[in-house]
């Protein structure tokens, strides 16, 4: 055995093998590794381990190359976006309890149509935005605007560029006669980066359906038709909320028809569909009102769910129960067979959910922790003053139909006692990026952002010791340094530490909170 | 069957299958042709090559690592797959450093990427989660950076 001081280890290899083991890491990894020594800080400067972390995120927020374009930015940019959860988590953190502005100029969309674009979609002077969603990596915004005059809907595709200093440029716009559409959600196409899918949802009647339409990035970017599904076991005007099983082209429909709930799993490439449903409901008992109004509101731009796909199950909240359903095989629509219906594998009853809650699932600790039986797969459910910690076990290695593929299981419950995050977590939207969970409240002239770090949750011992009471948050507020009067919608992401919002009078306006680096440093 | 020999002069008798793990060894041997000639590992010495041999036996069968973006497997999922480390080669990797670091030098030289990948994890392993000086420590580096330069990394990398 080769007896070397230890010292000298790291500088005997190459710096080739060294890129090798900063491909395992994550952006905040490297960043401890880069501050060590000389040779590390010259090694973390070279764009292949900046292109290698912004990809482990990037696959795991559903992030594809055409949104952020790796082989064309500069280090400086790589390294920033990368960077950017940590960083607005630096950023509350550094604001603690006090007060910041947008750090670079805000942006406004133009809703005014060209003269061309008037002749070619038969338009009226100027566009009213309806509508809006912000794709996973908060590059690109589509907005909606109802053509009531045509009963038809104008979807436009926005570039908002990774910088915050850019102008924002409509980069296309696409007609759609049906009438009268919401936006859903945004999915990627899993074997084309440069693909998204925009869902959107006609609520009828006579049903509603459920559009998906192709979002081309390549070149020039177009929107054009693609697939539809009827949601035929439903009424007429019902509310239809989807969510996008991550890293697939997969949604998860739901809604509420007949005294159930129903949660339609359509796989958009494939056109192959199933129906999930729950028990039954009883309408007039107020607790279940409470859930559909509840459903009703559970907007998807809020990212507000209480639909969690994960992995190979599907899990939902309703009246304080999580009912487990594992994922049947998809029927081809084509097929023209009928959807069967699938219950639920299980029902759980954790001791104090009821509603409102939203899930997130802590995915992956670090790249090759899924290995380490010390991290399993952990799921947040936040409620009122509480948050739980769901540990998901993997419960079936037979497969066996019968059983739940996954089963979440209480490990902790975290009282936020605190006054102040209590009113944040019951009002709030929550996203969580990396190592946190960001709260974003809205109030009159700002945003009021919550970070709370769950690596806290994770340490049961180490909360034992502080008590419930224990788990440390950070706030800040998020000036917008202009004022406007109320705001229909909003959206953010912690990545670019960028918010989007609708005014009630109609404006998108565009808040960035982190300062992207110079572009000529390189 | 395969004679090799590493630089401490020990000899091993090796299947075809598993020295050609090594594209090193492969190309050596499509160069020289049929024939029972030992093949000198200038570089490697015997302790080393006993665990690189343990790692080639054990993984002899699995399928190549295939670079292609074809297929069904979905970006996350074969993001995921290639990050992993599985529960024998934790046991595997659970060496002293000196010993590790060796093991990734006697893949980098035989070629032998899936034993390089598999080392660095080991090595990304023990850095994960861990504050600069919690690394120092791990791996002796000597910090060599002056006052003024250290506050500045520091600077440029927590600023928002």
């Amino acid at each position: 055995m080769s007896v070397e001081p230890s010292g000298r280890i790291l500088d005997k290899l190459s710096p080739d093998v060294l890129v090798n083991i900063l491909k395992f890491l994550s952006p905040k990894d490297i960043i401890s590794t880069r501050q060590t020594s000389k040779l590390l800080y010259t090694v973390t400067k070279s764009r292949t381990v900046w292109i290698n972390a912004l990809r482990f995120i990037m696959v795991r927020y559903s992030i594809t190359e055409a949104i952020f374009p790796l082989q064309k930015m500069t280090l400086s940019m790589l390294e920033h976006i990368a960077l950017s959860p940590y960083r607005f988590a630096a950023l509350v953190e550094k604001y603690h309890e006090s007060t910041t502005q947008p750090l670079t100029s805000i942006r406004t969309l133009s809703t005014r149509f060209t003269d061309e674009e008037k002749k070619t979609y038969g338009l009226p002077t100027s566009g009213r935005v309806d509508d809006f969603l912000m794709a996973p990596g908060g590059r690109y915004l589509v907005t909606l605007s109802y053509q009531k005059t045509q009963q038809s809907t104008l979807f436009t595709l926005w570039d908002l560029g990774l910088g915050g200093d850019e102008a924002v440029k409509a980069v296309a716009r696409f007609l759609d006669p049906a009438g009268m559409t919401g936006i859903c959600c945004l999915s990627m196409d899993p074997t084309d980066p440069q693909v998204l899918y925009l869902i959107s949802v006609q609520q009828g009647p006579p049903r509603p359906v459920i559009f998906a339409h192709k979002v081309s990035l390549m070149g020039t970017p177009q929107i054009s038709s693609f697939r539809e599904l009827e949601i035929s076991a439903t009424a007429p005007y019902s509310d239809c909320e989807a969510v996008v099983v991550p890293d697939s082209s997969t949604l998860v429909i739901s809604t509420f028809y007949d005294g159930r709930f129903h949660f339609w799993v359509w796989d958009v490439l494939a056109n192959a569909a199933t129906i999930l449903w729950s028990q039954e409901y009883i309408v007039t008992d107020s607790p279940t009102v409470r859930i559909i109004v509840d459903l009703h509101q559970m907007r998807s731009q809020d990212w507000l769910s209480q639909v969690l796909p994960y992995n190979d199950c599907i899990m939902v909240i309703i009246e304080g129960q999580i009912l487990v359903y594992n994922i049947p095989p998809l029927v081809p629509l084509d097929s023209r067979l009928p959807l069967p219906f699938n219950s639920p594998v299980i029902l759980t009853t954790p001791p104090t959910v009821y509603f409102g809650s939203f899930f997130v699932v802590e995915d992956f600790e670090s790249p090759t922790s899924s290995a380490n039986p010390d991290l399993p797969p952990y799921m947040l459910v936040v409620d009122h003053d509480q948050l739980m910690v769901l540990e998901i076990k993997d419960s079936n290695p037979l497969r066996n139909d019968r059983l739940p593929n996954k089963l979440p299981i209480v490990t902790e419950t975290v009282n936020f006692t605190d006054p102040v995050t209590r009113l944040a977590a019951e009002k709030t939207v929550a996203k969580k990026c990396e190592d946190h969970m960001f709260f974003v409240h809205y109030d009159e002239s700002a945003f009021l952002v919550f970070a709370l770090d769950v690596r806290q949750l994770y340490d049961v011992d180490k909360l034992d010791k502080l008590g419930t009471g224990g788990v440390r948050t950070t706030n800040t507020t998020l000036e917008f340094s202009m004022s406007f009067h109320g705001v229909h919608s909003k959206q953010f992401s912690p990545i670019l530490g960028r918010f989007c919002v609708l005014t009630d009078a109609n404006d998108v306006h565009i808040f960035d909170y982190l300062v992207a680096p110079d572009r000529d440093d390189l | 069957m395969v004679i090799l020999i590493t630089s401490d002069n020990v000899k091993y008798v090796v299947e075809k299958d598993v020295a050609e793990l090594s594209v090193l060894v492969k190309n050596m041997l499509e160069d020289i042709g049929p024939s029972d000639e030992p093949i000198p590992l200038h570089n490697v010495t015997s302790t080393v090559f006993n665990k690189v041999l343990e790692y080639c036996i054990y993984h002899r069968n699995d399928p190549p690592p295939s670079d292609d973006d074809e297929g069904c497997a979905s970006p996350l999922h074969k993001y995921l797959a290639s990050h992993i480390c599985s529960e024998w080669d934790q046991r595997f990797f659970d060496v002293d450093q000196a010993l590790l670091f060796d093991i990734i030098l006697a893949a980098n030289y035989l070629d032998i990427k899936t034993l390089l990948d598999d080392a660095c994890k080991a090595v990304a392993h023990l850095i994960q989660g861990k504050s600069t000086e919690e690394i120092r420590g791990i791996f002796n580096i000597v910090n060599d950076f002056t006052p003024e330069e250290e506050a500045r990394v520091k600077k440029e990398n927590v600023s928002s």
